[in-house]
């Protein structure tokens, strides 16, 4: 073995081995493509314990141009097919961020009882992430204090605690923060492709995920089988230009729900127009500027929680809140309990580092004042549901590190997947999902009058049958 | 009564997708304050959709 393996790989000798049978690739990379996988019990932490779960380490370059640059572990996990006389292979699958664990995956897909029977279930945390070689940030404090109406003498704030950010994450991710990277982790899900034996894989990605499954399709078009691209992004846009996309999508929920509310004003007494009903919120909003109110402690935590207008299901009970605050008559815990909630439906805090390596494949604006105009303009205009705080600065920005490589065109020469998008979703709008689906000449489905972020197998109250 | 409904340019016979309501009937004339009262607080709905997209 020529390779310089680092001491992370070294820690975890029982789960793998260099010496195998499985599918071969020509050249450097032969190694890695014909390793063994040694699945055994998962230790302690990877994932919820259940039977039949499996866990193994599989190694991987860290510089697929130079492999003697060392390498990095990729923790994965296996349910196997319950019915292995249908088997159709291996279902890889990512939860997005990027950064998020997925080990938890073979979980994910208890109720679909037809997925579980032909596939086995793979879960991956990514590079950087998790149970895999991580990629680490040193700490930068939070920015939970920015308020969500900045005065312009505090929009440098962002631009301070983003500098921060990506110097921390430069000093803490040294060489390997380069090579955190969408395109990298594509060709880690190949390389456990071929150690898995497998011709083809069958992939599974929700939000950030479909960027991946994008990718991975795009690079290496003869190893994808069927796919899902779930809450998908656009495949043609910047991230920035995504949450420009984001903005958007929290504007027109919000339009939607004042013209709800305004069609209900025999029930809620908000008014009988948007205007009018926008102006109740406006009206609460300025009594909070004064001090606490509603069970509110200030103006930023009632824009958040206006952002509960992305689900269709919440507008009755969220014009049934604003009413009770309009009438005086909020249950002062309420408030703090709808932020808490609110904060729980929010994507998983993702592994330091991974998130803040992988969102600058993107090209972003340098210059501050084109964020600042921004974030100016939707301050002024619709504050609500943290627009601004989308349109700050992040630490990509202030990017310190060379890409390696451009993420490659996305193009579709393996079989029709499918996309799904929900309107009201304002993670992945479904203006975004629906240029993914037609880029890729793919089918999409829209789950209408939702809001939520995430569906395909996991949400128990959609029914999924074969397609 | 209003459902998730599923479109797109698949079949509908290939693939559903059904789904609980989106808004609650509320009575027409209700006071907002008895409405209030009588149904669920948002933070239960808002909880009881954070709980169904797991991991996310």
């Amino acid at each position: 073995m020529r390779k310089r393996w680092g001491a992370a790989a070294l820690a975890a000798p029982l789960f793998m081995s260099l010496v195998g049978t499985a599918q071969a690739a020509p050249g450097p990379l032969d190694e890695y493509y014909t390793q063994t996988v040694a699945w055994a019990e998962c230790p302690a932490g990877w994932v919820s314990p259940s039977t039949g779960v499996e866990c193994a380490t599989v190694i991987v370059p860290m510089d697929y141009k130079n492999p003697d640059n060392g390498n990095l572990e990729i923790a994965i996990s296996r349910k196997k097919a319950t019915d292995p006389a249908r088997r159709r292979g291996v279902l890889l699958t990512n939860p997005g961020g990027p950064g998020g664990s997925g080990l938890g995956a073979v979980h994910w897909f208890n109720a679909q009882t037809e997925v579980l029977k032909i596939y086995d279930v793979i879960g991956m945390d990514p590079r950087g992430v998790g149970r895999s070689t991580q990629l680490r940030c040193i700490s930068t404090p939070t920015d939970d204090e920015f308020p969500s109406r900045p005065t312009d003498s505090q929009l440098a704030n962002w631009s301070e605690y983003a500098r921060a950010v990506e110097d921390n994450c430069q000093r803490g991710g040294g060489e390997m923060r380069r090579f955190v990277s969408t395109m990298n982790t594509a060709r880690d899900m190949d390389v456990i492709r071929g150690a898995l034996g497998e011709k083809k894989i069958s992939y599974v990605g929700y939000s950030y995920g479909t960027q991946l499954g994008a990718v991975f399709g795009s690079m290496f078009p003869k190893s994808l089988d069927r796919s899902v691209l779930d809450s998908a992004l656009d495949p043609l846009k910047t991230w920035h230009e995504q949450d420009v996309d984001v903005v958007d999508a929290i504007t027109d929920n919000l339009k939607k729900w004042t013209e709800w509310t305004a069609a209900r004003n025999g029930t809620y007494g908000l008014g009988t127009t948007p205007a009018a009903v926008r102006g109740e919120l406006d009206a609460i909003a300025a009594k909070l500027k004064a001090g606490p109110y509603g069970g509110y402690a200030d103006v930023s935590s009632f824009d958040y929680a206006v952002g509960a207008t992305r689900y269709r299901r919440s507008w009755a009970a969220f014009s049934r809140h604003i009413a009770s605050i309009k009438a005086g008559a909020a249950d002062p815990a309420e408030a703090s309990a709808i932020v808490a909630a609110l904060k729980k439906g929010d994507i998983e805090p993702t592994s330091a580092g991974t998130y803040q390596a992988v969102t600058c494949e993107w090209d972003w604006f340098t210059d501050v004042n084109t964020y600042y105009n921004d974030m100016k303009r939707w301050r002024d205009t619709n504050p609500y549901g943290g627009t601004v705080d989308y349109m700050a600065p992040t630490n990509c920005t202030f990017r310190a590190f060379k890409r390696p490589e451009k993420i490659p065109a996305i193009t579709r020469k393996y079989p029709a997947g499918l996309v799904v998008n929900s309107d009201g979703d304002t993670q992945t709008p479904l203006a975004n999902g629906r240029v993914m689906a037609e880029h890729l000449n793919q089918p999409l489905i829209n789950v209408s009058n939702d809001g939520q972020h995430g569906h395909y197998a996991l949400r128990r109250t959609l029914a999924w049958t074969r397609w | 009564m209003n459902k998730y409904l599923v479109s797109g340019i698949l079949p509908a016979s290939r693939v559903t997708c059904a789904g609980t309501d989106i808004a609650e009937n509320v009575p027409p004339g209700a006071a907002a304050s008895l409405t209030a009262q009588s149904s669920r607080p948002l933070s239960d709905v808002l909880g009881e959709i954070a709980a169904e997209t797991k991991p996310f």
